[in-house]
């Protein structure tokens, strides 16, 4: 089979000069010794914007440990600590970086001056912040946000994410958690909660929400405009920087490509002979498996993973709006989530779902079978579970990855 | 007057029979097999036959390792658990000894002792095979070479391969990969020595690692795990000139304190 | 005598008797609201060893308890139960709430909002997600829930409690009086009983065992660690030569080792703030506290009184909890008192396991 050239949407190139700009703001803050805080799945990543606080996030750290192949080592310091395999790679990573930070990729991270945690993405979430805000000695935050139930909400929009309607006292809760979480951030600070500045960073938001929204709905476009390899960096913006200016600039820009290339009919290869779904963390250590893919011609209008975290805002309600992503769609139950799955599968017209089962994961990992079993009682798309934790490749070694994804692609046709 | 250590692991059986000074009269070792019994009863007596010692001259036997409930029922004293065992019987050789590895058939072990010799804290290794000595058999099998030459052959490796593969199944695959695309010999065994050190030094550091570091079993009769292990932990680890003994030894040693023991309970 | 109480006919009597059967699964769930409607709340085990079926529908590395609890619901052996009531308190449970549902058939399922933090936040909203449980419970089984019915639920919990705190008095004993081993087996018994039966019956229990004599004295363990369904277990542990004088398991002490302020006019905020002050498992903590720590201070104020030859942590590497917290648990605990981490998976290594009791008791002496 001939190998397809892949023409990429080139996201990763305007990723560069964004995490420059996150990170000149990072030094400047430190410089300024505004306080550091770690964040574990975090959501509310806006009031960072408003008190002016370092944000660190210890699972991009670690992502960014496999995508230069130093986990494996860093992994293997974590075993040494007596932790056990089914964990979350992010967290054996960072936990490694802690303990050995001479194995650990550099530059570390600067120490936090507290931790947050939320358990709307997973529960693991809590634990590590737990366990990091232990191993330094310093104060964590953990907002108890609910869990969404389908008497909660009803439904929610596959794109937007937003709900049908939602429980008065589950809203009225969670914004008070948030606001509890704010005089928190005012603790740490010493300073009052700025409201103008809340939203009008709240209005920068709305916007990245907005283009997130119309990228997703793009990317769905036939032929696949783009390759997987260009969302790589988009759950950073998505999950850890809403909010900011410069990540409002880069959905922007990437919106800017993506409309030239589908309004031209282009695909990311010349030849679309599969349209396939992915889900799950990303094989941070091996991104070139979706070349891989992409190259025989299969490609991925559809990768819930990467836009889980786009809710559509409304930043004249800044704290409701807020609030309403708990309903992110690793916090709701199967149920809801297949629902929205199925409507988004039929409009990307899939032929099949490339699955990454986390090991450690319990929330990925878990509705990996009945997404498999929905996705084909329901449209008859065929899946694809693959067992791939995503910082160590040493648990699924890619080639043998690959000899499953021939045989799957074989039985397509 | 005679003590008798008996340790029948899951691989090997092994027999160390001591004197009232402590010292080793005779020691032997034989496959455990299937008829663990049969075993046991050979090697003890074909040791006493060998050295003209009547059954009533040995006062006490001790047993350990996974047949100890098997042969405390027919025909031990009592039984210690290899833990502790390994523990007494190093402390006997390096007195000076404060963590011993043991690389077993299918067990790994990291025990600390404390200055009297005694265990303080333990680990074993979990279910998977990738940390014992089940591992270099399966990897030496695949490679066609006698698990006794993979130490010699692999101190030959100038570019040591890297198996990344956790799991003892993929990593044969992998290994049978390598010898497919013709790596040397020497360099997939020094890969190999280096995983399964990777493992098990991860055990050991979860007690702590304390000089002098001893390592017992089959496994520590392989020069490449035992130097791979050494750069891992970064300490140097004495190899006793029978590591497979050591448990036996140490069940004998216990044997006589329990022997004098009774005698002493008795007398009083 | 133990026997009496481990009957299996006993929950098919109760729907004989027109009862309605509801299964549980996590300490936390106000089982008073159930059996103020009354239902007869069961917490389930999961006995089956081998999982023939549950890995066509979850991950093989989960928790065995949510493997074998998942696999009896799938091969019928669970025909038993009307409903069942899940609680977010993890991932896992989160997860399975939603397999369950759609996997396993019965009338009734229902999800209950798990409050982690302790704070007047999060009383506020437990008060009301209970009450909307309430509801939930009287529109579908078309009862009313009176406040006096909860208030006699509650007291006959509250009583249930007491009692089992009493019972586990007598393993303190020097000698103890009863074996940790025969105390879950009777605290196994208690979760498929009417509380009110069971009160009468470990009350003549307990009045008995006090003119008994004492076990033949052995080391002394204190237990920690994952939630232990099955005697073997602790049966395990004990045939190696200790005698387990306290455990702080999920259906250990952490079930019963609080109270409902009875003098509490509202008995749903009474419920919700009884569970809220509950002793943690690790997953609900102060604001300002870490969960961990929280827990630890449960374990050393006991390991004070108690003073034990050692401590055992049971693990599991499939339990998201143990398998954060045990590291921090073991090197904390180990300042104290020497400390075996005995990590089981199922069917149970026996002989590899009581190697390493064997060599812990060793190890002590």
């Amino acid at each position: 089979m001939q190998k397809q050239k892949i023409n990429l949407l080139g996201f990763g190139k305007l990723f560069g000069p964004t995490y420059k700009r996150h990170l000149e703001r990072q030094n400047e803050l430190l410089e300024k010794k505004r306080p550091c805080g770690w964040f574990f799945g975090y959501h509310p990543s806006e009031l960072n914007y408003v008190f002016d606080i370092v944000n660190i996030f210890p699972e991009q750290y670690s992502a960014y440990c496999a995508s230069r192949g130093d986990s494996p080592r860093m992994i293997d310091d974590y075993y040494s600590m007596g932790y056990g395999p089914f964990l979350c790679d992010y967290f054996k990573c960072s936990v490694a970086a802690i303990d050995k930070p001479e194995l650990a990729t550099k530059p570390l991270m600067p120490r936090p001056d507290f931790t947050v945690d939320h358990h709307s993405i997973c529960f693991g979430h809590r634990d590590m912040a737990e366990i990091h805000a232990r191993m330094y000695g310093v104060k964590r935050y953990s907002l108890a946000f609910p869990y969404i139930r389908k008497e909660d909400i009803g439904s929610f929009d596959d794109i937007t994410k937003i709900t049908e309607w939602m429980d008065k006292d589950l809203l009225e809760y969670t914004i008070q958690v948030l606001r509890d979480f704010v005089t928190f951030l005012e603790e740490v600070t010493g300073e009052d909660f700025d409201d103008d500045k809340f939203k009008s960073v709240m209005k920068v938001s709305e916007e990245t929400s907005r283009y997130f929204i119309e990228i997703f709905k793009l990317f769905m476009s036939k032929p696949t405009p783009g390759s997987q390899i260009d969302l790589a960096n988009y759950p950073f913006i998505g999950f850890f920087v809403h909010g900011s200016k410069y990540g409002l600039d880069y959905v922007k820009n990437c919106y800017e490509l993506i409309k030239e290339r589908v309004n031209k009919k282009e695909g990311v290869v010349p030849e679309e002979k599969f349209r396939l779904m992915t889900h799950g963390i990303m094989p941070w250590h091996t991104l070139s498996l979706y070349n891989y893919l992409e190259e025989s011609g299969a490609t991925f209008p559809l990768n819930p993973y990467a836009h889980c975290s786009a809710v559509l805002h409304d930043s004249t309600k800044p704290f409701e709006s807020l609030a309403r992503r708990v309903s992110t769609f690793c916090n709701v139950e199967h149920e809801l989530m297949l629902d929205a799955l199925i409507k988004k599968a039929k409009d990307a017209d899939l032929d099949g779902a490339i699955l990454f089962e986390n090991t450690g994961c319990r929330i990925v990992s878990g509705v990996m079978r009945p997404i498999k079993k929905a996705l084909y009682e329901e449209l008859g798309i065929p899946s694809l579970i693959v067992e791939a934790p995503q910082c160590d490749l040493r648990a699924m070694p890619p080639e043998r990855m690959k000899t499953q994804f021939d045989a799957f692609i074989e039985s397509l046709r | 007057m005679y003590f008798c250590g008996l340790d029948i692991g899951s691989c090997m059986s092994k027999i160390v029979l001591i004197d009232e000074n402590e010292d080793i009269v005779c020691y032997r070792s034989s496959k455990s097999g299937f008829e663990i019994r049969k075993t046991i009863s050979n090697l003890y007596e074909s040791v006493l036959k060998d050295q003209n010692i009547r059954k009533d001259q040995v006062k006490y036997i001790v047993a350990t390792g996974y047949g100890r409930n098997v042969a405390l029922a027919f025909f031990a004293d009592d039984k210690v658990t290899e833990i502790t065992c390994h523990a007494k019987g190093v402390h006997k050789i390096f007195p000076k000894c404060h963590t011993v590895i043991d690389i077993g058939g299918q067990d790994s072990k990291a025990i600390r002792l404390d200055i009297d010799g005694r265990v303080s804290t333990f680990v074993m290794n979990d279910k998977c095979a990738a940390g014992s000595g089940r591992f270099l058999e399966v990897m030496s099998n695949a490679i066609g070479v006698s698990v006794d030459d993979l130490g010699l052959l692999s101190m030959k490796s100038k570019n040591k391969a890297t198996i990344s593969s956790t799991c003892t199944v993929f990593a044969e695959t992998e290994v049978i990969s390598m010898i497919a695309s013709e790596v040397k010999r020497e360099d997939i065994i020094a890969g190999i020595h280096d995983a399964i050190a990777t493992k098990v030094s991860a055990l050991t550091r979860s007690t702590g690692i304390e000089d002098e570091v001893v390592m017992t079993g089959g496994v520590a009769k392989n020069i490449g795990v035992v130097k791979s292990l050494e750069e891992k932990i970064g300490h140097v680890i004495y190899v006793p000139p029978e590591p497979l003994i050591t448990g036996a030894l140490g069940a004998a040693l216990i044997a006589k304190d329990r022997y004098e023991s009774k005698i002493c309970d008795a007398e009083t | 005598m133990i026997e009496e109480f481990y009957d299996s006919g006993r929950i098919r009597e109760y729907i004989q008797r027109g009862k309605r059967i509801i299964g549980t699964f996590c300490s936390y769930t106000p089982e008073e609201i159930i059996h103020a409607a009354g239902l007869v709340p069961v917490r389930l085990f999961g006995e089956t060893v081998d999982i023939m079926n549950a890995y066509s529908y979850i991950p093989n590395w989960l928790c065995y308890y949510s493997k074998r609890t998942f696999e009896e619901g799938l091969i019928g052996n669970y025909d038993f139960l009307d409903g069942f009531v899940f609680l977010t308190s993890d991932d896992t449970n989160q997860l399975m709430y939603s397999i369950w549902k759609k996997n396993i058939k019965v009338e009734y399922s229902y999800m209950l909002q798990f409050p982690f933090s302790v704070d007047g936040t999060s009383k506020n909203f437990f008060t009301k997600v209970l009450e909307k449980f309430k509801r939930s419970l009287e529109d579908h089984y078309s009862v009313d829930i009176t406040d006096k019915d909860l208030k006699d639920s509650i007291e006959v919990y509250n009583r249930y409690r007491s009692l089992l705190k009493e019972l586990y008095k007598y393993r303190f004993y020097t000698p103890p009086k009863i074996s940790g081993s025969d105390v879950l087996k009777i605290n196994l018994a208690g979760y498929s009983m009417l509380k009110e039966e069971f009160n009468d019956k470990i009350e003549e229990y307990i009045n008995k065992l006090s003119d008994e004599e004492g076990l033949p004295d052995k080391p002394r363990l204190y237990v920690t660690g994952i939630p232990i369904y099955d005697p073997l277990v602790f049966e395990m542990i004990e045939s190696c030569g200790f005698t387990i004088v306290f455990d702080d398991l999920c259906n250990g002490s952490r079930n019963f080792d609080f109270e409902i302020n009875e003098t509490i006019s509202n008995p749903i905020e009474a419920i919700a703030e009884g569970y809220l002050l509950k002793p943690t498992c690790g997953t609900c903590s102060r604001q300002k506290s870490l969960a961990i720590d929280e827990r630890l201070s449960y374990i050393n104020e006991r390991l004070k009184t108690l003073n034990p030859d050692g401590i055992v942590i049971i693990g599991d590497k499939g339990c998201e909890l143990c398998a954060f917290s045990q590291v921090e648990l073991r090197k904390e605990l180990a300042k104290i008192k020497p400390v075996l981490y005995l990590e089981i998976d199922f069917p149970l290594a026996k002989e590899q396991h009581r190697t390493r009791i064997e060599a812990f008791l060793e190890s002590l002496s």
